[in-house]
Order: C-alpha cells, then sequence, then structure tokens
C-alpha cells in the first residue's frame, strides 16, 4: 500500500502498457485513459450513475458520472449505453485507489448492433457483462479478456443460437480470475477415464468411483464433458452453459440474475 | 447554531435535503425562506404538496398522470384508438405530446424491463397493453421506447409478444440528430442512420 501522499510522478506503474495522462499536484489526482466496454450503469442521483466498465489495460473500472445520466454537459449529452465500447478517461486519486474514480470523458468507438435485433441475444450478452463486472477485481488487468469479452460480443450479435458463445466467454472468464475446473482428470484420484461428475467445491470432474465421497456434485453426460474438454465437434451447448453457470453460481455465492433468460433453470441441464 | 436546537427548522432542512439536487447549504436557504414568508405561503405550499398526491392518478388505460380517469388524451373523442404510442415514462409522452404530431393515443409502461435491476415484465404494464391490443382496434403500436440497450430490449419482448396479433408494430426513426453536424454523431448513430437510411422522393 503506496502512502497516498507519496509524490506520483516518480511511481512506476506495474503494468508497463498503463498510460497515465497527467497528474496535478494541486488536487493529487491522477488521470487515467484506456479502451473499454461499459458492463452497467446503476443510477445514484437524477444526473448522475455509477458506471461499471472493462477497461483494456486496468481491468474493471468504477467510476461515478456526473451528468451522463440527464446531462447539462454538452460532453455527456448522448448518454452512455451498456455494452458499447469507448474511449473512456478517469481521474482517481491513484492507481489501485478504493476510492470511486470520477469519469471525465467518454467517446464512443462503436457498438455491437447485432445484440439489439434478437432478445436471446441481448439477454446472452448482458450475461457476459454481469459474471465479468462480478468474477472480476478493480484495478485487475486482463487485457486478454477484453478481447475475450470484445470477440464474444461480436459472436453473440451475430448468432442464430449465443449460447455456444457464452460458453466460449464463460471459459475465457474462469480462466483469467483462475477459477478454470479441471476437465481432464478426476479432482481426487487424478485418473482420466470414468469421468461422471463435476464437483465445483472440488474444482473439476471426479470419477464414477471416487463420487461417492462427495456431497456436493452434478452428473455431466459425455458430450457436455468433451465439449468442456475442448471437442469444438462436440453439439452440446445446454450442458456445457449449465455447468459453468453453476461453477461460477459457486464462486460468486449466488446464480447470476440472467442466467435464467440465457437458459431457463426448467431447461438447464447438466447430462447431454 | 447556538442555544437551542430548533427541532421543527432542523427537520424541514432534513426535508428539503431530500429532494433531487439540493445540498444542505440550499436546504438551509429553503427552510429559512419558509420560516420568513407568512404563514399563508407555508400552508399554499403544504397544501400543493398535498394536492399532487391526493389528486393526481394514473389513468387507468394508459398510465398517463392524470386527474381525472380516463385521462384527457384518452377521452379526446379526436384522437386516433387505433394507433398506440408506447413510451417509458409520463414525461417522454409529454415531449411527444408537445411536437403536437401524434394523432394517436399513448400507453406508459412505467418503466423498462432491466433484469440486472430486478424489473421484469411483470413489474410494468405490458400486460395492460396487450389486453388493449386484444380488445379493440388496433391497427399500430409505435414502440417509443428510450434507444437504449433496456429500451431496445423491452421493445423486442414487447413485440414478441404481439407476432400472432393482427397489428403493426413499429418505432420511432433514429440516426442522426437533425441540425447537427456528421462529423459529429457517434458511431452508433451513424451504424443507426446508415442501416435506416430511407428514400427521398
Ligand atoms: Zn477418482
Ligand atoms: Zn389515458
Amino acid at each position: 500500500m503506496i502512502h497516498p501522499l507519496t509524490p506520483r510522478i516518480s511511481q512506476t506503474t506495474n503494468q508497463p502498457t498503463s498510460r497515465r495522462l497527467g497528474f496535478s499536484y494541486h488536487t493529487r489526482m491522477a488521470v487515467f485513459t484506456d479502451t473499454a466496454i461499459v458492463l452497467n450503469r446503476i443510477d445514484f442521483s437524477e444526473t448522475s450513475q455509477i458506471l461499471v466498465f472493462m477497461s483494456k489495460e486496468h481491468g474493471k473500472v468504477r467510476a461515478i458520472g456526473k451528468g451522463t445520466k440527464r446531462s447539462t454537459k454538452k460532453r455527456f449529452a448522448v448518454g452512455i449505453d451498456l455494452l458499447e465500447v469507448g474511449y473512456l478517461s478517469w481521474s482517481s486519486k491513484h492507481e489501485r485507489s478504493e476510492t470511486l474514480a470520477t469519469l471525465t470523458e467518454w467517446k464512443q468507438i462503436r457498438m455491437f448492433g447485432g445484440l439489439r435485433e434478437k432478445l436471446s441475444r441481448l439477454y446472452s450478452a448482458q450475461y457476459v457483462a454481469e459474471i465479468t463486472a462480478r468474477m472480476t477485481e478493480d484495478w485487475d488487468p486482463h487485457p486478454e479478456l477484453y478481447d475475450a469479452l470484445f470477440a464474444s460480443l461480436l459472436d453473440i450479435g451475430n448468432a442464430e443460437e449465443p449460447v455456444d458463445a457464452v460458453v466460449q466467454y464463460q471459459l475465457a472468464l474462469l480462466n483469467a480470475t483462475g477459477s478454470l475446473p479441471r476437465f481432464d482428470a478426476c479432482q481426487r484420484c487424478q485418473r482420466s477415464n470414468d469421468l461422471s461428475h463435476f464437483s465445483s467445491f472440488e474444482g473439476g470432474m471426479i470419477c464414477r468411483h471416487c463420487e461417492a465421497g462427495q456431497v456436493e456434485k452434478r452428473e455431466i453426460g459425455g458430450e457436455t464433458l468433451r465439449r468442456l474438454q475442448g471437442a469444438t465437434s462436440s453439439t452440446a451447448r445446454i450442458g456445457p452453459f449449465s455447468v459453468l453457470n453453476y461453477h461460477i453460481s459457486h464462486q460468486l455465492g449466488r446464480e447470476p440474475m440472467l442466467a435464467q433468460k440465457v437458459v431457463p433453470s426448467s431447461k438447464q441441464r447438466l447430462v447431454e | 447554531m447556538n442555544g437551542e436546537p430548533l427541532e421543527s427548522l432542523a427537520r424541514l432542512k432534513e426535508r428539503f435535503q431530500q429532494l433531487p439536487g439540493v445540498g444542505p447549504r440550499s436546504a438551509e436557504r429553503l427552510a429559512f425562506f419558509v420560516l420568513r414568508e407568512p404563514k399563508e405561503f407555508a400552508e399554499s405550499l403544504s397544501n400543493a404538496i398535498l394536492d399532487i398526491k391526493q389528486k393526481i392518478i394514473h389513468c387507468k388505460t394508459c398510465f398517463n398522470l392524470t386527474e381525472s380517469d380516463p385521462c384527457a388524451i384518452c377521452s379526446n373523442p379526436r384522437r386516433d384508438r387505433s394507433e398506440i404510442w408506447v413510451v417509458e415514462q409520463p414525461k417522454d409522452l409529454i415531449s411527444l405530446e408537445r411536437t403536437g404530431l401524434v394523432q394517436g393515443v399513448y400507453h406508459v409502461l412505467m418503466g423498462h424491463i432491466a433484469p440486472l435491476e430486478g424489473v421484469e415484465p411483470e413489474n410494468l404494464t405490458i400486460d395492460a397493453l396487450v389486453q388493449r391490443v386484444r380488445d379493440g382496434s388496433v391497427r399500430e403500436v409505435v414502440l417509443a421506447l428510450n434507444p437504449t440497450l433496456e429500451g431496445d430490449g423491452t421493445s423486442l419482448h414487447i413485440q414478441s409478444l404481439f407476432s400472432e396479433f393482427d397489428v403493426h408494430v413499429t418505432r420511432p426513426a433514429r440516426g442522426l440528430a437533425v441540425g447537427s453536424q456528421l462529423e459529429y454523431a457517434t458511431p452508433s448513430m451513424l451504424e443507426s442512420a446508415i442501416r435506416g437510411r430511407s428514400k427521398l422522393s
């Protein structure tokens, strides 16, 4: 923890790619800029919102947007929509500051127009945004996850049936946050055949011989497992989504709000 | 303040501070203003406040704010009942009404679907809208919601409900703002304008 009064000019940032535009001794505020995707926006007052972004080089950023909801200021006059991409500038006491940052500029680069054409795309994209916001930490850079999110929103925006693109992203997110389960071997005895159940607690598959000793477990079908092991030829969609959503729900302590909109629980199944 | 705390003044200040855009300093100024004015002012202010809570209701047909049910628009015989303009909030209705161009009637949803905030279709007045279309001789439903992701999602949901109905579901044009400069348009405005270009004739 760096003392907030330490001059920031000499401080080297831990991210070589991190770009800091300026620093004012007067207010002791640093200004950051990055490319980002809008994950969530929550109304804060009549005119302001709390915005949650996934930035490319600084990870998740939460900032208060003064005047972004109903603007008297020209720079935010068009508002900031969910899931659009833009150039983000924000000021913060210092890097990794835990106090809420202040949005200073937003310049839209693009939107994913295809998302607005089908409800299944829209809900899938919102699910992807929700799990990103909830599974990542502020100021924890994940450029590869930003790229995966961008690619996923593109894919979802073009998909007839977006669940597969969602599965792809669930895997990327779990990988980036270090909680990707192991699907290749039994997490109790290391055997790679007879894998029959998934346990979130064990962090992966357990085999037919070990499953009796594990209370928290779900039976997994063969096609689902093949897809989760990386076989792109597998046609399983709902199964892999359900397993990964189950695991993500475990990590978060509750199911993502949008999960039911992607695949209703009546249709979620682990055996496929 | 020295001396004994003026409890009633503090209470009024606290109430003012709950109003949007009013900070502690302004709240104090407003409270002192009321204190200085004659008693009649305080009475008419508090009556005006009570009145809007007692007299203003939602029109049972369109859910617009009104003092009489049905509202002035729904009860106007010159309005075209076969055309329903669907909006999120009463203030959106006011904006459309101000143009003087809407011949039809309205339906106020009282929000938009926002799953992340727990706002589901059943929390809005969507059922009542479906009922109106089912009952009447509605020819066109115009989904004039905010062109945000949630607004568009709500439009897609409503559209799916009307897929078996013999009704045109439309939405207002979107894209470039009239009177603005193309070079300053955002990418999403340009994208909408390019996709939705219309024929000049
Ligand atoms: Zn085993
Ligand atoms: Zn009415």
